[in-house]
Order: structure tokens, then sequence, then C-alpha cells
């Protein structure tokens, strides 16, 4: 009797993405889910009047901690526990204070990317993305990189990908703002770097079709067993 | 934000088609989220140079056309073509609402192109006859040039580039990256002889907070409704004319990125503009009709008795412009954009004002703004100006930055001289004075040399910069989360399904939880107050999915998730098994507990308990199964102990062939096939999803082989799930796709079935 259990399409994701990047270098690093609005918001300089510091998008705790809206939140630690060359992915889950609908979720997944060294240039970041994304999708995959704001990089690009005959945003990255850097005391006249975020569960719905958000969370075996 | 292409041509001379101006935009940091009417690229304008019957269809013409340097044959049903006429038509791979325009063959006879109606070009509703231009209409353009082009373009434009909220702010970076110089038109405005401080007299009681505030005057205006091409322009980019001074404080806002407000002069008392902060309490009434109670810390424009408007936020129903308004106050201002973003916050309100002063307008845009919006009325509401403005500004300061040539080389690995990034700044609008540069006024973005590193790399071209390899070196697996991934591997190939939960717990729960109310985490702002707790355990999550999964019998599933409370972030693995028969869920724990213990060794974790569920609880969670048995392991110890992993991680070979789930019921049939030994079930597997998208699954549940098969002989027996998106799945229908499955089966693996 074959008994076919099965893991969850989330973890399947972020773990072809681990097997990308280990043999890289790239270290998967935790960090807290439950986290001060310091290593959340500050220290990646995004300032107390930032919009996405409103508590429409951020679940705040009673002791004024936040629910982690990114795991960005892990750059500063990591930085401060390690010495550069620091590479390492933070996957994980994150919060955003939202209504649930079939496109949003107060739950997702995301894998941040980060690699501190000195002399770390935008060619670098391309580089990694462009073989990411196609390891993931397809070797012919097409993608571009455009300009895009973020408060903890400069500059700072987006990532889109030729999905159903349009461009298809997948992906937030740039190089580490000075001001991070300086966070995590190093110099950044001296260490450079890039990071990237990408949310998960909308990859993964890509990847496969899936039309719902919700399904992620709702654990339908239905749904589940599929994967 | 809504622009409108040709508004942009007013600042800046350029030539592109829609999906230029969109790809340049996109490439240069400006998304486009959407292109609304316009003209599209591929439609050219043609001369008929001759019309033949079609041989083999009395309804059809061939007609030879020309753009003057080459002609086509095409074929084309409409009858109001004549030899000399001048038509549009849509070249091959053009994509016309109807669809794409291919090269076809209609009836024998080959047709390159497609002549095109009004409303198939998109420039009005009738689809009967082709579209005839002009006869001195020049043959060869795209017809997006030579007609009045006016797509919309829906532009997502960054927190930081306040700058851009304009057409003259998008001009500029339309100007920077075709390397083109901004126009901007001189503004002459009549005044009368009156000066506007006989009038009224300003008071800003706070500059820092309203470093710029100036007011002209204009008298014996006709407030009316706007013309024709005003109204237009704001209704194409989306907003709702309102009268003549209204819209061209709205147009000006849009045109130059400065917004303005106007007020009734009659109604203001005491011919006194004061700007300050609002008294404890005091209430207005806004134009959209609400009532807000201010506060301290929030700026109004107020006369010497009331309010008048929620300073760079919205205007009081007490001084609007209405039908008999014949002198008016024009203000522009800048207004501290952290005061603006508080006042917006409180209240709730965002306008197309406020929006743009909490990212901050261009002190030196000011003045000419309302000059322009001054000028405007006067034409069209045929004021008269008064004399001079009245003004309390400090001077803006301006900032410099040195040009890093090297650091932003290296940065971006590109190579550019000195020179040439000079002159994409001075594109940008940066005056360059050495290697120094000043910023713009308008641009409050650039602080730092990686600032000015954006810039150019925009400018230059991201997808021109090299890409640069990182060194292989594999990581040391150190981390918990190999730990934690090779227990799932373990569970997985133990038969169970890996569940992931919200995080948050109700109330209920929170009551029933082993740790202390006062040590669970609680959110300020939950979605559901209801759900404000956050988990100290994955189990009460793990019971709801064993209750809502009704349908399978048993059910193994796990889960591998964090816990918090207020003692810190837990990490814990729990197991639940459901069934009927006490035997079915014991053999299956003790068998996840045996595979576990060839990672969580008694080392590592000397005590895992296995539990069961109360029947009254049970019956809380709504679970249709006797027996619950569960298990939940604390991570932390073996997270601690097990510092390095080795073992590697199971591929995955699955072939994934997602089908959405039915909300109606499935019909499950199994099925057995023997094939030769040579055939994977995988491949089997695969090709029965082809064959219908009404399996929701396949799942393999046996395997064996023996002599009484035959010879390398392998039987696989598989679990099929059949359902209907649309309505309850029937036998009948099942048994057709059963029919498929076996025919193909045997046709494509020599499979026999199993009775």
């Amino acid at each position: 009797m074959i008994d076919s259990g099965n893991l969850h399409p989330l973890t399947k994701f972020i773990r072809q993405s681990v097997e990308f990047f280990d043999p890289l270098g790239f270290e998967v690093y935790e960090s807290p889910e439950v986290d001060s609005q310091w290593f959340n918001f500050d220290a990646l300089n995004i300032p107390a009047d930032h919009p996405s510091r409103d508590s429409q998008d951020t679940f705040f705790l009673t002791d004024n901690r936040v629910l982690r809206t990114h795991t960005s939140n892990g750059q500063i630690r990591a930085a401060k526990e390690k010495k550069p060359p620091i590479k390492i992915i933070i996957p994980g889950r994150c919060y955003r204070n939202e209504a649930t609908d079939a496109t949003h979720e107060s739950t997702f997944y995301q894998i941040e990317g980060l690699y501190l060294d000195q002399d770390v240039k935008v060619g670098h970041l391309f580089w990694i993305i462009d073989r990411y994304l196609k390891n993931i999708f397809s070797s012919d995959l097409k993608l571009r990189f455009r300009p895009h704001h973020y408060p903890f990089v400069e500059p700072g690009m987006d990532v889109d990908i030729w999905y159903r005959e349009r461009w298809m945003e997948v992906l937030g990255s740039g190089m580490v703002h000075p001001k991070v850097i300086s966070n995590m005391g190093l110099d950044p006249e001296k260490i450079s770097g890039f990071a990237f975020g990408l949310g998960v569960d909308r990859l993964v719905m890509k990847k496969y079709g899936i039309e719902d958000i919700r399904q992620f969370y709702g654990n339908d075996l239905r749904f589940l067993k599929q994967f | 934000m809504k622009i409108l292409k040709s508004w942009l041509k007013e600042f800046v001379d350029f030539d592109l088609s829609d999906n230029k101006l969109e790809s340049e935009l996109a490439r240069t940091g400006t998304e486009v989220e959407s292109i609304i009417g316009g003209i599209l690229g591929g439609i050219v304008v043609v001369k008929i140079v001759a019309i033949k019957s079609h041989p083999n269809a009395d309804r059809l013409q061939v007609v030879s056309v020309s753009d003057g340097k080459k002609e086509y044959q095409i074929v084309c049903g409409a009858k109001n073509i004549r030899v000399g006429q001048i038509v549009p038509m849509a070249k091959i791979g053009t994509i016309l609402k109807t669809g794409k325009i291919d090269q076809v063959s209609i009836r024998g006879v080959k047709s390159y192109g497609m002549l095109c109606s009004e409303a198939e070009i998109g420039i009005g509703t009738d689809s009967q006859g082709i579209k005839i231009f002009p006869k001195d209409t020049i043959l060869g353009p795209e017809l997006s040039q030579i007609l009045e082009e006016d797509s919309v373009f829906e532009l997502e434009i960054t927190p930081n580039r306040g700058d851009c909220l304009s057409h003259l702010g998008i001009a500029r970076e339309v100007a920077a990256f075709t390397g083109k110089k901004i126009k901007r038109q001189p503004v002459e405005i009549k005044m009368i002889s009156d000066r506007v401080i006989s009038q009224i007299s300003l008071e800003v009681r706070d500059p820092k907070l309203v470093p710029n505030y100036q007011l002209r005057l204009i008298d014996r205006v006709k407030v009316d409704q706007s013309p024709e091409w005003l109204k237009n322009k704001l209704e194409k980019v989306g907003l709702k004319p309102i009268n003549n001074i209204v819209d061209v404080t709205n147009y000006v806002m849009l045109d130059l990125g400065q917004p303005l407000h106007a007020f009734d002069f009659k109604k203001i008392s005491g011919q006194k503009i004061i700007v300050r902060e609002a008294l404890k309490g005091e209430k207005i009434q806004a134009l959209n009709d609400t009532t807000y109670q201010l506060g301290n810390n929030e700026l109004v424009i107020a006369d010497d008795k009331k309010p008048l408007a929620i300073a760079g936020i919205i205007g009081g129903k007490n001084s609007e412009i209405d039908f008999k308004s014949n002198k008016i106050i024009l203000e522009a201002a800048v207004f501290d954009r952290r005061s603006i973003r508080r006042t917006s916050k409180i209240h709730n309100i965002t306008t197309d004002a406020s929006y743009r002063f909490e990212r901050d307008v261009d002190p030196n845009g000011v003045e000419y703004a309302l000059n322009k919006a001054a000028m405007l009325i006067s034409e069209i509401a045929g004021g008269q100006i008064y004399s001079g403005i009245i003004k309390s500004d400090i001077t803006a300061k301006t900032s410099t930055i040195k040009i890093e040539n090297k650091k932003i080389n290296r940065l971006l690995g590109i190579d550019l001289s000195e020179d040439e990034m000079k002159q994409t700044f001075r594109l940008l609008g940066f005056v360059v004075d050495g290697n120094c540069l000043t910023i713009p006024s308008w641009r409050h973005d650039i602080n730092c040399w990686q600032d000015l590193a954006e810039e150019i790399g925009r400018i230059y071209g991201y997808d021109k910069i090299k890409f640069l390899a990182i060194k292989n070196k594999k990581s040391d697996r150190k981390s918990s989360y190999f730990l934690k991934e090779v227990l799932k591997d373990c569970l997985s190939e133990s038969g169970f399904s890996e569940t992931i939960s919200y995080s948050f717990l109700s109330e209920f729960e929170a009551k029933n939880s082993i740790t202390k109310r006062s040590k669970l985490l609680e959110v300020k702002n939950p979605v559901q107050p209801e759900n404000r707790f956050l988990r100290d355990s994955l189990l009460p999550s793990l019971f709801y999915v064993v209750a809502k999964n009704s349908l399978f019998n048993p059910i193994s599933i796990f889960e591998l998730n964090s816990v918090y409370t207020v003692d810190g972030e837990k990490k814990l693995l729990a197991i639940v098994v459901a069934a009927k028969d006490r035997k079915i869920v014991e053999s299956k724990i003790d068998r996840a507990i045996t595979n576990l213990r060839q990672i969580l060794t008694e080392k590592i974790y000397p005590k895992i308990e296995k539990n069961y569920l109360k029947t009254a609880d049970i019956n809380r969670y709504k679970i249709k199964k006797s027996v619950v048995g569960f298990v939940e392991i604390d991570l932390l110890s073996a997270i601690e102990k097990i510092k390095k992993i080795d073992l590697s991680l199971a591929k995955d070979k699955k072939s994934v062939h997602y089908r959405p789930i039915s909300k109606y019921p499935p019909i499950a049939r199994d099925l057995a096939f023997v094939v030769d030994k040579k055939h994977k079930p995988e491949s089997l597997i695969d090709l029965i999803y082809d064959l219908s998208d009404k399996i929701n699954r396949v799942e393999l549940f046996d395997k064996f082989s023996s002599d009484k098969l035959g010879e390398g002989k392998i039987s696989y027996a598989f679990h099929l799930y059949l359902q209907n998106t649309k309505k309850t799945m029937v036998d009948s229908e099942a048994d057709e796709i059963i029919d498929k499955i076996i025919n193909a089966i045997r046709v494509n693996f020599s499979g026999v079935l199993r009775s």
C-alpha cells in the first residue's frame, strides 16, 4: 500500500529556491516573525511617516512590535552576526494587514536575498536574478530590470517577466542603501551589496496557474494533494 | 495618474508610438499601468491604385494599394472603396481589437493586410465602410503620427517622485530620455493698475510649515462652464469639470504639478487671509460636504473669523466659488509635507492636492503656476487681474552634490566619462559646475551619490549593464532550515500531507490554550477582532483542517511552523491523524514517530508523546471521525543540538497538473493496470491528467509485480478523483472519462485493465 504524503507548494517553491542559491554560497538565514519596528522599518531607511507603516498595512502588537512585513527584517541582524562577505537568503512568513480575497492575503511568504562584500555591483544582482528566475520558470524566460523606488535600496529595480503576452512584475531589488549599510555597522564607502525580495505565493500562483491566493492557507486536501 | 500624450507634447517635441513611449517610460522608471484609446501602431496611410473583382467570391474585391514606396494586395469586402481614395491599412502583425492581422488566403487570393473602418482604428464609431482620408493626406506614415493623438497613459508614480505628478514632470522624463529640451511658454498677464495689497492682507503664522504662500486677486470674472477644450482635457484624464475657475486650478495642477485653490473674495471677512494652526475643536464644512473637527497642529487657511480651508487638502464650503462669484482670490503655496500627511491621515482625506503636497512640490514653480492660472482665468472667464502678488516666502535652498564619477561607474559596472555623465544630468535639469551639480528644485529625492548612480543607470539603460557571475561556493548548511526540511521530508514519506495555516488564534482558542492569557501576544489592529491572538500551538489549526476535510478518511497531516508568546518565538512540529478506527490512527502515528526517530534521536529529544483528542473536543472541532491522535514537538533542543545537517533534501519528482477544486461533489474511482516494468507510474499519471481537465487528482496507491501478471509486468493501482467545476459529477460523465483513460493506457502503454 502506497500512502503518499506531500509537501506544501510553498515549501516546495522555497526549497527549489534554496537548492538554487545554496551552491552559490548563499546560506539560509532565519529571522523572527515578531519583530521590533527598528529592524522591520527604521533600520531599513523606512521613515516613521512612510505609508507602509500605516495601520492599514502593518499588524502592530499591543507591545508595539510588529508582525514583520518582509523578511528584510533579517538584513541588519545577519550583518551584525556575520562579517562580509555576507551571502544569505531569508525565506519566511510575512504579514500584511489586509482583508483577504482571491488576490489578497494577510499572510504570505517571501524570500529575501542579500549579498554584501567589497565591490558588489549591479551586474552581480542582474546575473543572479536572471539565473534564478530561469531556474524557476524556464531557460527561455524573458525578463527585464526596470528602475523602481524602495527606501532600502539605491538604485532600486523591479524585475518583470514576460508572462502570458505581457510584462509582469515578480520581484523587487536593488543595491543596498548606504544608510542601511551604516545601520549594519559597516562602511558604505567600503562595502556595497545587493538585496532582493520576492513574494513566493504570487510566483507559485503563476507557476501553476492557481487563481485564488487563499488556497495556500485553506488546507483543502484536494488542493494540497495535487503537489 | 493619467497623462494625455498630446498634452506632453506641449512641453517637449517627441515622436514615439504609444508602445515605444510605454517601454521608454518603463525602462527609465515610470511604470505604465495601462494605455487607453489612441491609435494603434502598425496602421499606415495608403492609396487605392486598383480594384479587381475576386475570382472566387462575388462580395469580395482584390484591392491594390500603395504606401508611396510599395504596393500591397488586399482582399476587401467593403462597398465604399474607389480607386484613388486614401485609406488606412493595418499591416500584417498589427493587433486590432478584433484580433491580429495575419497574412491569409481568402478564397484562394492572398491578402497582405486589412483596410480599416473608423471603428477598427479607434477614431470613431462607424464600422461599416472603410475610412476615407482627404486627398492631400501624405502616404506612408503611421496613422498614429498624422492624426491627433489622444492616448491616455495611466502611470504609477513612486512616492519619491512627486515631481512626476504632472504633465510637465513626465515631459521632463521624456525630454531626458529623448535628449530634447523642455519648452515652457512665458506667461504674460495683463494687470490693472489697482494693487492687490490695497484689497487683502496676508499673515502666515509659521513660515516653517508654510515656506511659500502666494495670492493673486482677480475681479469681474464670469463663472460659467469651461470651454470645450478644457472640459475635454480634464475628462480625458479622469477629472469632472465643475466651473471655469475650479477647472483652471485643476488644469494647472495637472499641467505643472502645483495645486491651487480659489476663494470667493466676497465670502471672506476682514479682507485678510491668515495661515495658522487650527484651534482645538474648530469645525469646517469641506467641499465634499463633510464637516471636520480640527485639532492643534493642523494647518488652516482662515479669515479673521473662520477657517476657509484645510490647508493643502480641501477647501471649505463657506468660501466656495459659485456661479455668482465675481471676485476671486487665487492661492498657490508650498506646505510642509509632514503636516499635510498628518492631517490627511487623521481625517482620512486624500485629495489630488494633498497627494502632491505630501510628496513635495517645486518651490520655484509656485509663482509660475499662479500666473499661468491667472492668465487662463482672465482668458476664459474674462477677469481683471490686480497688480502684484501678495506673498510670504522663504527662499528655497539650493543643494549641490559632487559627481562621483568613479564610484558611480564602479557600482553600475559601466565606464562613462565624467562629461557623458554631465550630459545626462543636464538633460535631467541639473546645473553643472565643474564636478558639482545643483539639484533641480523639483527633485527632492537626490541626497547621495548613489541617488546619482540611479539617475545615470536608468537613463543609460539597465539593459546595457553586463552580467557578472558570482563565484560558486557551497554553503555550510548550518541553518535550522535544513533540519526542518529533512523532518518535512520524513513525514511526507510517511504518508503525511503538509498544511500551512494562519498564525492567528481566536478568542475561544485563547481561552482553551495551555499558555496563560497574559502570556499570549495580541494584535492591536487585527483584521477580525475575534482572531487577535498569536498562536502558541499548531494543534488547533490542524484540528480545524481535519474537520474541514471530512471527505478524506483517514487523514494524516502535519505542520512545521513558528508559534509565539511573550517568552519568544518557537518552532514546533505537529502531526495529527484522524480515522474511524483507533488501530489505523495508532499505526500511522507510530510509523511517523519511528521515522522521525531517525533524525530526532532520543539523545536529542528524549520523549515523543502520543496523545488522543477527547470526544468532547472532537465534537467541539466538528470532526466527523471517532479517533484523533496527535503529537507536538518543540524543535528548540533539536535545533541547538543538530548544528549541521548533512542529509540531502528529497528530490521533487512529481510533475504537477494543477486543477482548481470544484465546489460540487466529486466521484472517486480506482483503476489498476498491468504494464511492462519499463514504464514508470509517473508516465501513466501524466498521460491520464492530459486526457481530461475534470481529473482533480490521480494518486498511485499500490504497485506490485508477480509471476501471475506475466514476465516483466507490473501492476499499478490508482485512485482517481473526478470533478466538474460547474455541476455535480455524475456516473455517466465519469464513465466516459474512465473509458477514455482505459483506451489511452492500452494504446500508449499496451496496458491492460485488471478487473
